[in-house]
């Protein structure tokens, strides 16, 4: 009763992957779908009119695509983008090769200056939106059997220019605690 | 979805008293988080969080798998922060992350900071007492107050980092005293008299040498004791220095103490110097506050005060329920607290000292002033503290003011060390005789003259007091006792005719009858 019963060494499991900021700009060609404000900021710059705000809507569209590509320059396979099931949404389900583990990553993005951070779009992944990625996890592991452990990672955009971003990466930002 | 498992031991403290719980571990995938079964209180569940940050900061490697905990037996409720040190030495050993070499023959007690380190809990005494019955090591924080009997199985485990070297590599504790000598706030918390106890002398107190007459008697029989007189002539000072003269605990008595005030969450003043507890609620307490109650059950002052002094000062203020509740106590040497979940139960076994004025004002009897209350306010007054209550009562003397010309005069009388020596001859003498007549000469039924060897004028002056005052039974065997307590301090072998009647001045009913 008091003895480990091993089948595997449990320090596999351990995470290695740590959380980093990193001032992001989107290489060419890896944007998936078209620049959703590319537009915009062109005819801003053209006549000196005020830059037509994005919509919210816009604005995460872009902000999942450079998080995209964040990712699969920094050591994961992105499985799904937008992956739905009756729980709700994964903004990003991705293979962290480092740690062998499926992430499920929310992307919450923001539009600020260039300069020192002062939004942290990362706090509006609240209670609620913990716990419908939990309910969201539980389907992904029904719908994928040899999926064995799920992390739930956070990824944090200042949008400062069309393609550029601070990003913040929060690996296994939250868990699921009963 | 297999895993791996672990179990420690651990317990939670419940009354006085502390039961074994193992927290079982199991690690799984999926998703990552902690989940904690076995009837945990909202306390318990924040060991979620403290444990994380803890293991984290100490620098060991977190599991990215889901942790089931398991409190066995699962239909005790389990309270408090105790459980934070067991739960991460289970997941860091299923973790394989500390040796396993002792883990199963100790017992783990103690709050994670969260950089770490180990904190105590309420009850260290109970735990340590537990792991003692149970053949185990206790693994617990340094700061833990645990007596010197039980401290020679007791591990210190001062952060999680630790953890890394064997168990039987720590600490032992360090000495309480060694501690306590050197902090101030366990002098402030102290009750009264008790760490401030040193400096406390009868012969502080002047031209009371009736009432430390009455004092030593009660002391040296464990009676009960009230004290009436107006404001200022020195009650309270006397009561504060009955510890002086009480004998010192046994280390029985000692670990009895300990664990009450441990499991209320008290320090223990007199550890160390084997000094009785005095307590003194302040009138305003509730009925939890004197027997014990609340949630979690704590212990109540009686208990606090069990081998010890329980103090009531202006005795008519407490509210009827806190001083009826004392009854029973008092008879049985134990409160029985019956909650939703159980019986709960607590030694109390003090004695008794109540400080009254013997009128609203305070001046009824005083030469020196006019008492200006009606009849029928000082009937209403004495009668708060209700019959039975007085009953229990043994001793009742009149403490008048001081005469001016003693107090300015400093005429000290009787010091601490010479009552204390009296006190202790008659304990010595009273245990003699008791071992010479069986144990139970005292305690059997009727008057009890034979057995307390009344000699024939004894039995005469007994006689004619209790028919010209109409004495009932129990108030008969009250003047037996204390008459016997008295002969005590004498040193007599039979009670003669003069202890008799000095143990009629202290009845409650010639005290109110004499004034009024």
């Amino acid at each position: 009763m008091y003895q480990a019963t091993t089948g595997r060494p449990a320090l596999h499991r351990m995470q290695r992957r740590s959380g980093m900021t990193e001032d992001f700009c989107c290489p060419e060609g890896m944007l998936g779908g078209p620049d959703p404000f590319s537009d915009t900021s062109s005819s801003a710059g053209d006549d000196g009119a005020p830059p037509i705000k994005p919509t919210a809507k816009q604005v995460g569209r872009l902000g999942e695509q450079i998080a995209r590509a964040f990712l699969e320059t920094h050591g994961y396979t992105v499985l799904a983008m937008n992956w739905r099931c009756h729980s709700g949404e994964a903004d990003i389900v991705a293979y962290d090769n480092l740690d062998d583990v499926t992430t499920l990553v929310e992307v919450k993005s923001r539009l600020s200056e260039i300069g020192p951070t002062t939004s942290f779009p990362e706090k509006a992944v609240d209670r609620r939106k913990q716990g419908r990625y939990q309910r969201i996890a539980l389907t992904w592991l029904a719908f994928h059997p040899q999926t064995t452990n799920v992390r739930f990672d956070v990824i944090a955009l200042n949008i400062y220019a069309p393609l550029c971003a601070k990003v913040r990466l929060v690996p296994g930002a939250f868990e699921w605690d009963e | 979805m297999s895993g791996e498992t672990f179990a420690v031991h651990t317990a939670v403290v419940r009354g006085a008293e502390a039961l074994p719980v193992t927290v079982e571990i199991s690690l799984s995938d999926g998703i990552p988080g902690m989940t904690v079964v076995g009837m945990p209180d909202a306390a318990v569940l924040e060991a979620r969080s403290r444990v994380r940050c803890a293991i984290a900061s100490a620098g060991y490697d977190r599991p990215r798998v889901h942790v089931t905990v398991n409190l066995a037996p699962g239909e005790l409720k389990k309270k408090g922060s105790g459980f934070d040190l067991p739960i991460a030495v289970a997941i860091l050993a299923a973790t394989q992350q500390i040796p396993l070499d002792g883990l199963d023959s100790t017992l783990f007690v103690g709050e994670l900071a969260l950089d770490g380190a180990v904190t105590s809990v309420r009850g260290m005494v109970a735990y340590a007492v537990l792991a003692k019955q149970m053949g185990l090591d206790l693994a617990c924080a340094p700061n833990a107050d645990v007596p010197e009997s039980l401290r020679d199985r007791v591990k210190v485990v001062g952060t999680l980092g630790q953890l890394r070297q064997p168990l039987a590599t720590l600490e032992g504790l360090i000495p309480y005293l060694e501690r306590v000598r050197g902090t101030a706030c366990v002098a402030l918390d102290a009750p009264v008299g008790a760490a401030g106890a040193p400096e406390l002398d009868f012969a502080d107190v002047y031209d009371q040498e009736v009432a430390k007459r009455a004092l030593v008697i009660a002391a040296a029989g464990a009676h009960g004791l009230l004290m009436v007189g107006p404001p200022g002539s020195g009650k309270s000072m006397l009561a504060k220095r009955l510890p002086t003269i009480l004998p010192p605990l046994t280390e029985a008595e000692e670990l009895q103490s300990m664990l009450l005030y441990s499991v209320a969450g008290e320090p223990f003043a007199g550890g160390g110097e084997h000094r009785r507890p005095f307590r003194a609620p302040h009138h305003s307490i509730s009925l939890v506050g004197m027997v014990g109650g609340g949630n979690p059950v704590l212990p109540g002052e009686i208990s606090l005060a069990h081998n010890g002094v329980l103090f009531l000062d202006e005795l008519p203020e407490f509210t009827p329920g806190a001083l009826q509740a004392l009854r029973q106590p008092m008879e049985d040497k134990e409160v029985r607290i019956v909650r939703a979940d159980g019986m709960y139960r607590f030694a109390s076994d003090f004695q008794l000292v109540a400080a009254a004025n013997p009128c609203p004002c305070g001046y009824l009897g005083d030469p020196g002033h006019e008492c200006r209350c009606t009849p029928a306010q000082i009937v209403k007054y004495q009668n708060r503290v209700g019959g039975p209550l007085m009953d229990r009562i043994d001793i009742v003397v009149n403490v008048a003011r001081p005469h001016e010309d003693r107090l300015i005069g400093q005429k000290a009388g009787m010091s601490s060390h010479e009552m204390g020596e009296l006190v202790q001859g008659a304990r010595e003498f009273a245990a003699w005789r008791r071992a010479r007549d069986g144990e139970d000469a005292d305690r059997k039924g009727g008057s009890g003259v034979t057995e307390a060897r009344f000699d024939e004028r004894a039995i005469a002056t007994l006689e004619g007091i209790a028919s010209r005052k109409a004495l009932g039974g129990r108030a008969i065997s009250r003047i037996v006792r204390l008459s016997r307590t008295i002969a005590d301090i004498e040193g007599c072998e039979s009670v003669g005719r003069d202890e008799v009647i000095e143990a009629c001045s202290y009845r409650a009913q010639d005290k109110v009858e004499g004034v009024l």
